[in-house]
């Protein structure tokens, strides 16, 4: 081989692996950096509305308590009857289709019952007020339906405390309902509170005390299987020989990251005793939660908290001293938490106290009803960052615009009470007076029936 | 002297080959020369020359014939033939046929032997090796089929001794004056048998046909008369159609009149059976005209009772033919006598001596150190492995055309995989999941084995080959989906080096593309985002052969494609209706996420580096197990990578050996599939509960990764000496290799994998039994998702299955009718407040499945509740209870059969049609005798001299 034909040959293999790592550096560089338009794939959903079915809404008729037997104190007599109304275009009077559930032979809750294609326009509330030496102050109830679960983060177990937990199954099936007890020792189902047969049409009511045992911050999960019921927690409060106030509880709005507790009301500023109290869980992971509490009105927090949580342990939070006033706490965390706070009218006499459970978010339209029995206000939270607007008909009929991070009260008078909002807000109908005082939160007419997502 | 008076006739055909005015002038020639003079000469020129034409006025001709161009040379030479008178004795001759000087003296001597002597034939050797025989007598067998007795042969005088013959070629032919016009080339031969034909013909009226050994005619095969010499491919089609016609036609004169329609009925299960033959002997071209050829023997009546005519009044002397005839112990010697010389350049294999043996029965024992519980499973589950069909019939209906096994009523095409999935099943026909065991118990050993064969291409050195081993063994995206589990992938893994092993040679030889036309398919069928690459890579190579003129083997590379793309054919038209074109690229099976590499530059690195995964080859948590500290392993992990550089390298630096056409073309493929992969990781084209499902980019790097191997091992190769560095390098890079793959030999130990002991069904037993003792019906079964909405699939049979997974559900878009119709159902289900009557029974559907979700809280758990106690609650349902894998409702009414009775006709023209297209590449790719021997005259290596790339 001639010198010449080496030579081209070297050259041609110096050319060769110089291009060969070129082209390759060349398509690994755009391999990273390239922005490759590349197809993506994106599930299918269907919107789908279920068919026409029968709503019902279950509204408390007896406030029961326990011990007002003489002979049995562990008997769960009726200590007085609410005054049951409703409102909502869907059920008049040609219509109306009420049962009545007893219990132990009292009338222990309305069944209101509506056949609709379309989101059930239906709310109903109650209220009592008791003034006997056991049990006196103010309570009131939203007709409410049935649910597979129910979260109570507000059990007092204070001495002088009594609780009932009140099960009614307006369905058509028996349900079986346990029910789970957080407490220091984590979640706990005791012996006696799994298995629990409601019967169809039935209701059923349990002394708290035999749930729990000493634990002062207790968390109630209550859940139902075979057909949903509706739960709530009725309580009095004795404290030495003066009764200081009644409650029902009703579930709270389902664990989620963030919780907004409107309409906290604060009669008087009480210094020594506690007055606000928060019960915070969260349920499957350990958290960092922060809790901040707002006055209506106003941006700024006027207190400010991080708690760290265990999972599945009840944590209790006493807030300092608030001026009068409406407060909304506003607890976020990253996983699901629940939450209540405890507020008490707390003047010398005749006082009142209430549990306020956390509120769901309203995306577009509400209906509820305002009982009678203690002035009302209405307290609209908007946790999101645009004003809202919200137009209020029915028997109080007011626009109001709500800032982005504020909240707004607005007094209410009783009877139906309808909400259009512009954007995501939160809100509850608070009932205050100086020995009164309860909040209901109002809930959306997604709790009751809506679309379903489905998709492969 | 009678034999003086002989008249030439000699047909010349300009147009026929370059050389054929040299070979007319020469023939000219050497009858000018003739010791024994010509009477006379005949020249008929069958189409217009005009250097032909004056040669031929200029030879002393008696008569020149011109005549169309498409005249054939009996139709020429029975025209010349006519003009003649009876006196002459007739020499056929052709522009190509130069006989020797003393050839017709020899010739015409031979008449004188007896009146009964018609027929002299001269002996034909060919003109550029004058000392290999071109003809020398030609027989039949006892049915009818051709054979030259001596035809290929080196004449050392071996059969001068012969005299009488049954035929012989028709070139150089000499006739006795007188005889009859019959006796003459028969036009209906097309060319071929001609001479065997007049021989029988002579025989038949009792005449003999005599062999003259010492006359030589130099014959240079213009195909002027008889056949050409098969130079180019239209000559060899040319051969296969008019041998198959004469042998047919002949078939049908000579047979006795009230057979014909027998043997015309016979032609069609004959035509079959050849064309399988035809494709078994690696000679595809031969289909086609010996189908045409059939037809047309069998069509052409009036000609065949011409040449019958011919033959009417001499039917009688059979027994002078049957004397003649080969008997079948000759004619395997005369056949089976390959006389081609064979120079085998190829080594031995050395896959024992050189270690490739010893490389499997390690990879198998660390098979069994890295899956040590595998055989105490009985079904293995996890990730995107799904049980398999219990029996074949439904595992083989699952890759057929029709009823999907999901969904209402989708009429869908299988995905490919189906069949691939049917065929493992197969295997193990008691119970087909255990296949999937036996594939990973076995996966390690068998790419151990691809590898090593797929580095015979690269290196001849043994140790060189078990590097190669090595790397596609411990391939980090084998690792992953082995132990996340994907099983396509893991089948793609296995099958790509046998593909590389007979794809790079597949233009060489038709059993080499029939194998990779087969491999490829089940490639495509397992990953067919890396097989629309490879088909691409395919076509360019086509391409290069055709600009190349290399048409056999364009031919070759083109057939490499055909079996895939026929399997895919139904589904990609489907796709195609669907605008989803590109969703063919989805990858089959279980729609399966998994653990992926993020998407970001660092995620895409890594890819590049074989992590699909985003584990960093496993090596963070391995030194979390191992005891290091945290920090220490964060800062370690990004130089985890470090251990593929030494191949890296080697790979880039392979472009300065001598063999760089070769490793040019490896980098750049290795650029191209990693480009690919990254692509892939960001596409999402199926969707499985709501969420969208990325391609699986595993193989595609894989492929790069062979490529990067590849080119690292013709590096190594070409590093001639020093040796020791040589050795040096690759022990250095089998180390890295080796270590790179601890974490994940050791994952399964550690108890870090997707692999999980069954189950045999993922519906509950209670559905599986139910389902099995042969109750139709199908589970809706419902997954509440976190976002509130609910994912529904219907699943049919007693598990969800791979075969029964379907690529044209999981990619489907928008929302059809049937979405709609399951979404109502759905809606109704899970509604508490709803009464309306239950409809599952009227939809097929027998159960319903609430899967559990994860977390006690949260939107999924509350719509979960809800569902189930609206379920309870239904009037219609019975409720079975929780179940393991869920809350379980079954429907009380009998549910309504399925039934598709339209699609059946769709699925059985779809099946054939796959069918025979596999059928075609397996005879095409069935080793035979003569395959193997060509093989062989070929190196193993690609671009090692004496290949042709």
């Amino acid at each position: 081989m001639s010198k010449a034909k080496t030579w081209v040959r070297h050259s041609a293999r110096l050319a060769a692996g110089l291009a060969g790592i070129a082209v390759f550096g060349a398509l690994g560089i755009a391999a990273i950096t390239a922005p490759i338009p590349t197809p993506q794939a994106t599930a299918s959903a269907v919107e789908a509305k279920p068919p026409a079915g029968t709503t019902r809404i279950v509204c408390t008729d007896s406030f029961l308590a326990l011990g007002r037997d003489a002979t049995d104190a562990g008997k769960i007599t009726s200590a007085g009857t609410f005054a049951v109304q409703h409102s909502g275009t869907g059920l008049d009077a040609a219509q109306e289709a009420t049962s009545t559930f007893s219990f132990d032979e009292t009338k222990a809750a309305t069944v209101l019952s509506l056949t609709s294609t379309a989101a059930p326009d239906l709310a109903g509330a109650a209220s009592i007020r008791l003034s006997a030496p056991d049990a006196s102050g103010f309570a009131a109830t939203s007709c409410s339906p049935p649910q597979n679960e129910s979260w109570f983060a507000g059990v007092t177990t204070d001495v002088g405390a009594t609780g009932v937990l009140v099960l009614t199954n307006p369905g058509q099936v028996d349900a079986t309902v346990s029910v789970t007890v957080y407490s220091a020792m984590g979640p706990v189902v005791p012996p006696g509170a799994s298995g629990i047969v409601v019967q169809a049409g039935q209701t059923t009511a349990i002394a708290v005390s035999s749930l729990i045992g000493t634990d002062l911050s207790p968390v109630l999960r209550v859940k139902s299987s075979g057909t949903p019921v509706v739960a709530s927690l009725q309580s009095t409060m004795v404290k030495g020989l003066n009764p200081v106030g009644i409650d029902v509880l009703q579930s709270s709005a389902a664990a989620s990251p963030t919780q907004v507790i409107p309409g906290v009301h604060v009669t008087t500023k009480l210094s020594g005793a506690p007055s606000t109290v928060l019960r915070i869980l969260a349920v499957d992971k350990n958290e960092t939660a922060t809790v901040a509490v707002y006055r209506a009105g106003e941006t700024k927090a006027v207190q400010q908290a991080t708690v760290e949580l265990t999972a599945g342990i009840p944590e209790a939070l006493q807030l300092e001293a608030l001026e009068p006033g409406d407060y909304s706490i506003i607890v976020s965390g990253s996983s699901a938490v629940v939450a209540s706070a405890w507020q008490t009218t707390a003047t010398a006499k005749n006082t009142d106290y209430a549990w306020f459970a956390a509120a769901p978010t309203l995306t577009e339209s509400a209906l509820a009803t305002v009982a009678k029995g203690a002035p009302a206000s209405l307290h609209i939270v908007n946790d999101g960052s645009a004003p809202a607007t919200v137009q209020l008909s029915g028997d109080t009929r007011k626009s109001v615009t709500v800032a982005a991070g504020t909240s707004a009260v607005v007094p209410v008078g009783p009877g139906e009470l309808r909400l259009e909002t512009s954007d995501p807000v939160s809100a509850s109908v608070t009932y205050a007076a100086a020995n009164a005082l309860d909040g209901l939160p109002v809930f959306g007419p997604e709790s009751v029936a809506s679309t379903v997502t489905v998709t492969h | 002297m009678p034999a003086a008076n002989v008249h030439a006739i000699v047909v010349a055909r300009p147009d026929a080959r370059d050389l054929g005015y040299a070979h007319f002038r020469e023939t000219l020639d050497a009858l000018r020369a003739q010791t024994l003079p010509i009477a006379g000469l005949t020249v008929v020129l069958c189409g217009s020359d005009k250097r032909f034409a004056t040669l031929a006025n200029e030879s002393g001709a008696t008569t020149v014939l011109q005549m169309d161009p498409h005249t054939s040379y009996a139709v020429a030479v029975r025209q010349a033939a006519k003009r003649l008178d009876d006196e002459s004795a007739v020499w056929l001759l052709a522009q190509d046929t130069t006989p020797a000087e003393d050839a017709l003296k020899q010739l015409a001597s031979q008449l004188d032997l007896g009146p009964s002597v018609m027929v002299v034939a001269p002996k034909l050797v060919r003109k550029n090796e004058q000392d290999v025989l071109a003809s020398l007598g030609v027989s039949m067998t006892p049915g009818g089929r051709a054979v030259e007795l001596g035809a290929g042969q080196f004449d050392q005088g071996q059969h001068d001794a012969r005299t009488d013959v049954l035929g012989a070629d028709v070139r150089g032919l000499l006739f006795r004056r007188g005889m009859h016009l019959d006796l003459l080339p028969d036009p209906a031969l097309a060319g071929a048998d001609e001479g065997l034909d007049i021989g029988v013909r002579a025989h038949l009226d009792a005449h003999r046909v005599v062999i003259a050994p010492k006359a030589r005619v130099l014959v240079s095969g213009d195909g002027v008369a008889g056949m050409p010499e098969p130079k180019r491919g239209s000559d060899r089609r040319r051969i296969a159609y008019a041998s198959r016609l004469a042998q047919l036609h002949r078939r049908l004169t000579y047979a006795p009149v009230l057979l014909v329609p027998l043997h015309i009925l016979s032609f069609l299960p004959i035509l079959l059976w050849r064309a399988v033959t035809a494709l078994a002997d690696k000679q595809p071209h031969r289909v086609l005209p010996e189908a045409g050829a059939t037809i047309v023997a069998a069509t052409r009546w009036p000609t065949l009772a011409r040449s019958r005519s011919g033959l009417n009044r001499s039917r009688g002397g059979w027994v002078n033919v049957d004397s003649l005839r080969v008997t079948k112990a000759q004619r395997r010697t005369l056949l089976g006598n390959d006389t081609d010389d064979i120079t085998n350049v190829r080594r031995d294999l050395h896959f024992f001596s050189g270690g490739g043996a010893w490389a499997v029965l390690a990879s198998l024992a660390a098979s069994v150190v890295m899956f040590p519980l595998l055989l105490g499973w009985p079904v293995l589950g996890g990730g995107g492995l799904l049980p398999m069909r219990g029996d074949l019939g439904q595992l083989w209906a699952d890759a057929a055309f029709g009823l999907r096994g999901y969904g209402l009523g989708y009429v869908a095409p299988a995905d490919p995989f189906a069949g691939v999935i049917a065929v493992l099943g197969s295997l193990s026909p008691v119970a087909p999941s255990l296949a999937i065991q036996m594939l990973w118990l076995l996966a390690l050993p068998l790419a151990t084995l691809g590898g090593w064969f797929a580095a015979t291409r690269f290196t001849e050195r043994s140790g060189l080959r078990l590097l190669g081993a090595l790397a596609w063994t411990v391939a980090p995206t084998f690792m992953a989906a082995l132990l996340d589990p994907r099983p396509a992938a893991v089948l793609a893994h296995l099958v790509l080096p046998w593909l590389v092993y007979v794809g790079v040679v597949a233009h060489r030889s038709w059993g080499y593309a029939g194998t990779a036309s087969i491999l490829l398919a089940v490639l495509t069928a397992c990953a067919p985002s890396l097989g629309a690459i490879i088909i691409a890579f395919a076509l360019v190579g086509l391409l290069v052969a055709m600009l190349s003129r290399r048409f056999t083997g364009a031919g070759r590379l083109l057939w490499t494609v055909i079996p895939t793309l026929a399997v895919f054919a139904p589904l990609a038209w489907r796709q195609f209706r669907e605008s989803n074109l590109v969703a063919v690229l989805a990858d089959p099976g279980a729609a399966y996420q998994g653990a992926r590499a993020s998407t970001d530059m660092q995620g895409s690195i890594g890819l590049l580096m074989g992590d699909a995964t985003g584990s960093s080859w496993g090596w963070p948590n391995f030194l979390s197990w191992l005891g290091v500290g945290g920090d220490i392993v964060t800062a370690l992990t990004p130089f985890i990578f470090v251990l593929a550089a030494p191949i890296l390298l080697l790979a880039l630096a392979s472009g300065f050996t001598k063999r760089f056409f070769v490793t040019l073309s490896l980098l750049v493929g290795a650029g191209v599939f990693g480009v690919a992969a990254v692509a892939a990781a960001r596409t999402s084209l199926a969707v499985f509960n709501g969420e969208p499902v990325s391609v699986w980019p595993g193989s595609l790097w894989a492929a790069g990764w062979l490529a990067l191997v590849g080119a690292a091992l013709v590096t190594l190769d070409e590093l001639a000496r020093p040796a020791a560095v040589r050795r040096g390098l690759a022990a250095v890079a089998a180390l890295a290799l080796g270590l790179s793959a601890v974490p994940s030999v050791t994952a399964v130990m550690r108890g870090e994998h997707g692999l999980t002991n069954g189950p045999t069904s993922t519906l509950p037993a209670y559905v599986a039994a139910t389902l099995q003792d042969g109750e139709g019906g199908a589970t809706l079964v419902l997954t509440m998702l976190e976002d509130g909405s609910i994912a529904q699939r219907i699943v049919w049979g007693a598990s969800d299955t791979l075969g029964a997974q379907s690529t044209v559900l999981a990619t489907r878009q928008g929302i059809d009718t049937e979405d709609t119709q399951i979404a109502n159902v759905v809606a109704d289900l899970v509604t508490p407040e709803s009464s309306a009557p239950i409809t599952l029974d009227s939809l097929g559907i027998r159960f319903v499945l609430v899967e559990p979700v994860v977390g006690s809280a949260g939107v999924a758990a509350t719509t979960r509740e809800q569902a189930v106690s609206a379920l309870t609650q239904r009037a219609g349902l019975q409720t079975v209870g929780e179940t393991g894998k869920g809350a379980l409702w079954q429907v009380e009414a009998k549910p309504v059969p399925r039934t598709d009775a339209a699609s059946a006709s769709k699925a059985t023209i779809i099946a054939i049609g796959t069918a025979l297209v596999l059928l075609i590449a397996f005879l095409v790719a069935l080793p035979t005798r003569g395959s193997v021997r060509a093989a062989r005259t070929r190196p193993r290596g690609v671009g090692l001299k004496g290949g042709d790339e």
